[in-house]
């Protein structure tokens, strides 16, 4: 099992001056941050959180590399992703993208097996991937049972499970999820979360792309409030859950109060028309 | 150390299908080579090809146990073995390029004409046939099928541009199919008789018959680079099966394997079309039967469709041979006849297996 190699006094992930476009319209504008530890042997987990259309999906696939940025860069342990050629770059980063397809009938093996990046491209190769550490993963994210199953025929949870299994195999330093908590049932969405953290804990940089304020204040230590492809607010969940933040950014009457891992009375706040529609 | 790692490759875990395609394949070739090219003409013996392949690869030795009329060795060389090579080569380039081309566009429904380059191929060839090029020089059509299908690619990448999105290509596919489909009819509709057009229109239906070593010669190489280019992108296809962000962020370079594939399939099919004229539904049928055979992986399913296509057209050559009809049936119309049905029953089939769930 190949431990997760962090140079040392390197950040595992930062973005400077980030900013990205689709179509000529800014997504996200000079977005800088810095993810993981320098030393190296403790990781973390971050939640990015903001209203729809805020930027959050955008900033992760250009986190992940997946989106050339239009000024700025992304580096990883000090490397800008931009100059990594797309094999060394998957090596490094795990990219789980919002709702996650299969395209072909495969069964929950194959998936999983499929998040090895491949060196090899030729056809007699071996496969890299070990079979103790494929038993890990699959023991880690509860896909013993489903391993055999394909993956079409099971719930969202069960395939968000392989999706999970698939993004882990890589065992990659830094590791980004689009909203991996979307269409589960609170246990799964507790299981997820808590994998996640788990995986941070053993010293790998997590992202996380949430929506659900309360998962995220519970389990996520640092939080990135987005808004408009800026950040509004970078820090521990109860100071960007404020109440003025909240207000302003997700339109909200609500609360967070530091220690409790959810939000307050939550409601819409009274200012926005949208309410009067609704009465 | 290496005790624990798995030994698995790409192809692992298919022995019974690689030696039931492979020995199929063997079989039919042999058939092929053995079964005469008409009905009601003698076959040939076993021990006669035996004979046959041994004096050829041993010139020296002494083989004379059954000997070969000059007659029988001239048909077998130059009008069987071609046939036989044409039909397993033409039918690996159409199986291999419909499995890719299904892998790349995530679609069960693609297949190697829907890039243009098989319409504009026959275009070329039609363009020697009414310029008269074909009756004078031997190699015309061939090499008009070639120059055909070859500017139909460049004219693909050019429209879709080296960035292009998959969809665009499909849709710079279409519009080259329409372009080549209009130009032909015009060619038709502009030929000086009725014989020209006829003639055109026979070759367009597909045919392995009377074609020599040098048509062989001709397109193997093209179809061998198709199929190493195709072959080369075979495991990003398989992750591509989660969708083309995911598989970037996997390390796959989609300008890679878009290139690898379809300037792969250009080649294979380009040079097979060029030298057979439109053999259709062997690239659609096959990749669709064997998916569930190879448990759907999209790598593992080019090998097997290679392998399959071959067996296919080889069959459907000896079909077209053997059959007792005044006029020899050509080997596209078969393929369209039996492929079509076939096609109707696994879409009743989709549909039940859809309803059910």
């Amino acid at each position: 099992m190949t431990s997760v190699s962090n140079k040392p006094n390197q950040v595992p992930l930062a973005a400077e001056g980030l900013t990205l476009t689709r179509s000529g319209t800014g997504i996200v504008s000079s977005f800088s941050a810095r993810f993981g530890d320098t030393r190296g042997d403790q990781g973390e987990l971050v939640a990015i959180v903001g209203p729809n259309g805020s930027g959050k999906t955008t900033l992760l696939q250009g986190l992940a590399g997946l989106l050339s940025p239009t000024a700025g860069n992304v580096k990883v342990h000090g490397q800008i992703l931009a100059e990594l050629s797309p094999l060394p770059r998957a090596k490094l980063i795990a990219y789980l993208e919002q709702n996650p397809r299969v395209h072909w009938r495969l069964t929950v093996e194959a998936v999983i097996r499929l998040g090895v990046p491949q060196e090899k491209v030729w056809w007699f190769s071996e496969d890299p991937l070990k079979k103790e550490f494929l038993e890990h993963i699959c023991d880690l994210t509860f896909c013993q049972d489903l391993r055999h199953h394909t993956i079409q025929d099971l719930s969202s949870g069960e395939q968000m499970r392989a999706h999970l299994a698939r993004l882990l195999i890589a065992n990659t330093p830094v590791v980004l999820a689009d909203e991996p908590t979307a269409n589960l049932d609170p246990f799964y969405q507790l299981q997820c979360m808590q994998l996640l953290s788990n995986i941070a804990a053993q010293g790998k940089t997590v992202v996380v792309v949430l929506h659900d304020l309360t998962l995220a204040t519970r389990f996520c230590n640092r939080m990135i409030l987005l808004n408009k492809g800026t950040i509004v607010a970078d820090g521990r969940p109860s100071e960007v859950l404020s109440e003025a933040n909240l207000r302003r950014v997700f339109q909200l009457k609500a609360s967070a109060v530091a220690g409790e891992t959810g939000l307050k009375e939550i409601g819409v706040a009274p200012e926005y028309p949208w309410t009067i529609l609704n009465d | 150390m290496t005790a624990q790692v798995k030994r698995s490759s790409l192809l692992g875990g298919h022995k019974w299908l690689w030696l039931s395609l492979v020995s199929l394949n063997l079989v039919l070739g042999w058939a092929a080579l053995i079964l005469p090219t008409a009905p009601g003409l003698p076959s040939m013996e076993n021990i006669q090809l035996l004979q046959a392949f041994s004096e050829a690869l041993f010139p020296s030795a002494d083989w004379r146990l059954t000997p070969l009329a000059a007659l029988e060795q001239q048909i077998l060389m130059e009008l069987k073995l071609p046939r036989a090579i044409l039909a397993l080569s033409v039918g690996c380039s159409l199986g291999l390029v419909g499995a890719s081309l299904q892998g790349l566009l995530h679609n069960p429904l693609a297949e190697p004409g829907i890039l243009g380059i098989s319409s504009a191929g026959a275009l070329g060839a039609t363009l020697t046939f009414y310029s008269g090029l074909a009756a004078t020089l031997p190699m015309a059509v061939p090499l008009g099928g070639i120059a055909g299908a070859a500017i139909a690619t460049l004219g693909l990448f050019l429209l879709a541009g080296r960035q292009a999105h998959t969809a665009t290509l499909i849709l710079a596919g279409i519009a080259i199919n329409a372009l080549a489909g209009g130009l032909t009819s015009l060619v038709l509709n502009l030929s000086p008789n009725p014989f020209a057009a006829m003639e055109i229109i026979f070759w367009q239906m597909g045919s392995l018959a009377d074609r020599s070593m040098s048509h062989v010669w001709l397109s193997l190489p093209l179809m061998l680079l198709g199929w190493v280019s195709v072959g080369a992108a075979a495991r990003s296809l398989r992750a591509l099966a989660l969708g083309e962000f995911t598989a970037r962020s996997l390390g796959i370079s989609m300008p890679m394997v878009r290139l690898q594939i379809i300037g792969g399939a250009a080649l294979a099919v380009g040079a097979a079309v060029a030298v057979t004229g439109v053999i259709g539904f062997v690239g659609l049928i096959v990749p669709h039967v064997l998916r569930s055979v190879v448990k759907q992986d999209p790598a593992v399913l080019l090998p097997a469709s290679a392998l399959g296509g071959a067996a296919l057209v080889t069959a459907a050559d000896l079909a077209v041979r053997l059959l007792p009809l005044q006029v020899e049936l050509k080997i596209g119309v078969l393929t369209a006849l039996i492929g079509a049905p076939f096609f109707f029953y696994l879409i009743a089939r989709q549909r039940n297996t859809a309803d059910a769930n």
